[in-house]
């Protein structure tokens, strides 16, 4: 997809009557399913479908290594808040107390699976993959959902993704940059 | 003598705020801004390709010299290395 967002495609969203703290949130909430999306493709799992609406969500296969849960679990907490500190700074330790607060469940999960930073180390794979969660955010702001197919386009994969890709091995392995 | 003053009270209904234009704008600029890369700030880690430029160090690690494009954020290196974890250059 092309990222060319502009005032018109943000009215878009706000002709349907939401208000300025309606749009800012729906913005954060993009960015949060963005983050588990892009981070269950990167790490070779496959996403059913990501929506946002009354329920938003991520859905994805869940067959990979130990470990791989958790770091798609906090990869959602902290998108949102590296959307909400900003682009001049990458978010802190009270960042991600925020998100991880205003987002129990994963909250829970993380805490469940050995504490609320386990799953940290999905972050420089996130950050150095940060155009590409942009791209699929401003998607769900747009159009309430996101496939497979999309977070696979959002990466500059030429195939379908999963744990045999060998784009997706290079781009962990920051052998191949991301769009 | 006392002088009682009465006051006309006007209640003012709260209304949500409606997304104007300057609002709209902001948002799709920072939709923007987050697309684009952000440069490493010197002296930071950055990934680099494993075939971009290295030099052993004094202590018998690698160090690489890193250009960074200040426009783009897009690092760029010379010659070959060995390792993924490098020190941004100043």
């Amino acid at each position: 997809m092309t990222f060319a967002v502009t005032g018109a495609d943000i009215r878009r969203v706000a002709g349907t009557g939401l208000t300025k703290s309606e749009i800012s949130d729906r913005a954060r909430i993009a960015f949060h399913e963005a983050g588990h999306a892009v981070a269950a493709v990167l790490l070779g799992s496959r996403v059913r479908q990501a929506v946002l609406g009354d329920t938003p969500r991520t859905e994805y296969d869940g067959a990979y290594p130990a470990g791989t849960e958790a770091r798609i679990t906090y990869a959602g907490p902290w998108a949102e808040a590296r959307w909400l500190a900003g682009r001049a700074r990458r978010p802190g330790p009270a960042d991600m107390h925020r998100a991880l607060a205003a987002n129990c469940s994963d909250n829970k999960a993380l805490i469940a699976s050995g504490g609320s930073d386990t799953g940290q180390a999905v972050v420089p794979l996130l950050e150095r993959c940060w155009p590409a969660v942009s791209t699929v955010a401003l998607k769900l702001f747009l159009d309430g959902e996101v496939s497979h197919a999309n977070v696979c386009a959002a990466l500059g994969l030429s195939d379908d993704g999963g744990p045999g890709s060998i784009e997706l091995a290079n781009i962990r392995a920051a052998l191949r940059a991301v769009p | 003598m006392t002088r009682h003053e009465r006051f006309k009270v006007t209640i003012v209904e709260r209304l949500p705020e409606r997304a104007d234009s300057g609002f709209a704008d902001a948002l799709a600029e920072a939709f923007r801004a987050h697309r684009r890369p952000t440069p490493p700030a010197p002296g930071s880690d950055v990934d680099v390709p494993a075939a971009s430029a290295s030099q052993p160090t004094d202590d018998g690690g690698m160090a690489a010299v890193v250009a960074v494009d200040l426009a783009s954020g897009r690092t760029a290196t010379t010659t070959a290395a060995t390792t993924t974890q490098k020190r941004a250059g100043t």
